[in-house]
């Protein structure tokens, strides 16, 4: 019997229209259930709108209820943590027929997503560069650099990073044009702030091989595509941002 | 983590207690106002780390901390989630909180959630299922749960008895402990025509831990009270709670205000006013004896 009635419910819930549910005592009730269906669609839009505010704040916020009551139909929230909700949005919009025109809204949404989980990722220690330096040139080839946890990379056609940093609270009005390229970024969390910071192609093409493999490694499979890459102001631009949270030499992890 | 945490389970004064929300993390940390607890929503600390957790362990070590979730779906038909509860025990294990709690509603079914608080039909069928599940996670978590009564607007065909002895017969079969939101109460005797007075004394009070206060709002289309947790308490609220500290003793009383967030300030004149009343009684029975 209750799982019968709570199938009837969430379906009704989370669908468009009107429909009454089944097992209701009273002629007010059906009225008073319409409550919990407004109830439903606040929350979710709530949540996305927290997650998505520049998303918000571009289309504006009739258009993006309307559009949040349709992803939210289309993608249900699958978990008891409601900011688990939401990650599907980008792929969303990409598909959305009245957003075509704006095709850098999908991005935008990416990266806001990654911004969601570098805010609430683990917390990182900062390592100095000379943990590095002090390592005998025989370990240096394997060792490989542990990344803080919030670091998170996206590339876009778009300069989705002004972008999102012209829509942040306070900032002033810019003008931004579409056309003056894409962005290799970073994401990641600095004290209690998101910062996002723009990479050569070589710097984001050797930060995204450090998440696999060796420094050494890393290195030259980042000079074989690009024959100016310098290694030493790559990493020196990582420590100085506090990216590297420890190093792994063999077994060995080496912190602070 | 902060070495304040207690090692043990403590208590929580009787006095009031607010609901530390975002807005005012910064506040709390500069004033750190004299309050019996904080309560905070389990889930808004379930990520690893980052700003959430880097407030909250600053203040942990100055106040007695309750976990109160919004997710465990307790009446759901679901299986229990198992990803949200290793959540919750890693939570616990972090920040060793004086009180973990949820509610006596369900959330989610075929495995979707709705994020909001959803009625039960009153039956013993229900009372069995929901204190399994109480018993349940109980059991995972190593330690007592308090469950909140809810809010119902709707009243279900099936039900068979009536609110007050479904709550009751929960918590004893599941040998849980009692969060009463007087509030809820409220709410639903104006909804569905009961005295809150005969609600309260029904209450097994040697299990109430806790208590909420809230305010609510009035759905005029619906004709019906809606638990907003968006203003102050009301009068008749204030009232009920009053009856309800004479009958069952001082307890721990929570603020909560979770949509329109006001000012610090208005929060702790909220306190204070729940506390007049819990240091009324304490006169008022000095006198008596």
């Amino acid at each position: 019997m209750l799982a019968a009635l709570q199938h009837n419910w969430v379906s009704t819930l989370y669908r468009a229209g009107r429909q009454p549910v089944d097992g209701l005592r009273r002629p007010q009730d059906t009225v008073r259930f319409e409550i919990y269906r407004a109830s439903l669609l606040a929350n979710l839009s709530h949540a996305l709108a927290d997650t998505y505010p520049v998303i918000e704040k571009l289309v504006g916020r009739p258009f993006f209820e309307a559009a949040a009551q349709i992803y939210l139909r289309r993608h249900p929230s699958r978990h008891g943590d409601i900011h688990a909700f939401g990650g599907d949005f980008a792929s969303f919009l990409e598909q959305f027929e009245p957003v075509q025109s704006l095709p850098y809204l999908p991005d935008v949404a990416r990266l806001e997503w990654l911004t969601h989980q570098a805010f609430h990722a683990a917390d990182g220690s900062v390592l100095e560069i000379d943990a590095l330096a002090s390592l005998p040139r025989d370990q240096l080839d394997a060792v490989h650099l542990n990344m803080h946890p919030s670091l998170q990379l996206m590339q876009s056609e778009f300069p989705v990073h002004r972008i999102w940093q012209a829509n942040q609270e306070s900032a002033p009005a810019v003008s931004i044009d579409l056309d003056e390229g894409g962005v290799n970024l970073a994401i990641f969390r600095d004290g209690m702030d998101i910062a996002l910071m723009p990479l050569a192609r070589a710097d984001y093409d050797f930060l995204t091989a450090l998440r696999e493999t060796s420094l050494a490694h890393a290195s030259d499979l980042t000079l074989s595509r690009h024959a100016d890459f310098d290694p030493g102001q790559a990493l020196h631009l990582l420590f100085s941002q506090r990216l590297v949270i420890s190093l792994l030499v063999g077994d060995v992890l080496c912190i602070r | 983590m902060t070495a304040a945490a207690p090692a043990i389970s403590a208590t929580i004064p009787a006095r009031a207690g607010i609901g530390l929300r975002p807005a005012h993390y910064r506040d709390m940390l500069a004033r750190r106002p004299p309050l019996a607890f904080l309560e905070v929503h389990s889930e808004n600390y379930f990520g690893a780390g980052g700003p959430p957790h880097a407030y909250l362990e600053q203040l942990r070590g100055d106040y007695p901390l309750s976990l109160h979730g919004v997710g465990l779906s307790l009446g759901s038909t679901d299986p229990l989630d198992r990803t949200y509860l290793a959540q919750l025990k890693t939570l616990i294990a972090r920040y060793q909180p004086e009180r973990v709690s949820d509610h006596l509603c369900w959330t989610s079914a075929g495995g979707l959630h709705t994020h909001d608080l959803l009625p039960l039909p009153y039956t013993e069928d229900v009372v069995r299922h929901v204190a399994s599940r109480i018993s349940q996670v109980q059991h995972e978590l190593g330690r007592r749960l308090l469950v909140e009564n809810a809010t119902s607007y709707v009243e279900f065909a099936a039900s068979e008895m009536s609110e007050w002895d479904f709550v009751r017969a929960i918590v004893e079969e599941a040998d849980c402990d009692l969060l009463l939101d007087v509030n809820n109460i409220y709410v639903n005797a104006i909804n569905l025509g009961f005295d809150p007075l005969t609600y309260i004394e029904a209450m097994p009070a040697g299990r109430i831990q806790e208590v909420h206060l809230a305010g609510f709002d009035h759905d005029e289309h619906a004709d019906c009270l809606v638990d907003t947790h968006g203003k102050p308490v009301r009068a008749p609220v204030w009232d009920v709670y009053r009856e309800t500290i004479d009958r069952i003793g001082p307890r721990p009383t929570l603020i909560e205000w979770d949509t329109d967030i006001p000012s610090l300030d208005t929060l702790l004149q909220e306190a204070g006013h729940a506390n007049i009343i819990l240091e009324n009684h304490q006169h008022a029975r000095r006198l008596a004896a």
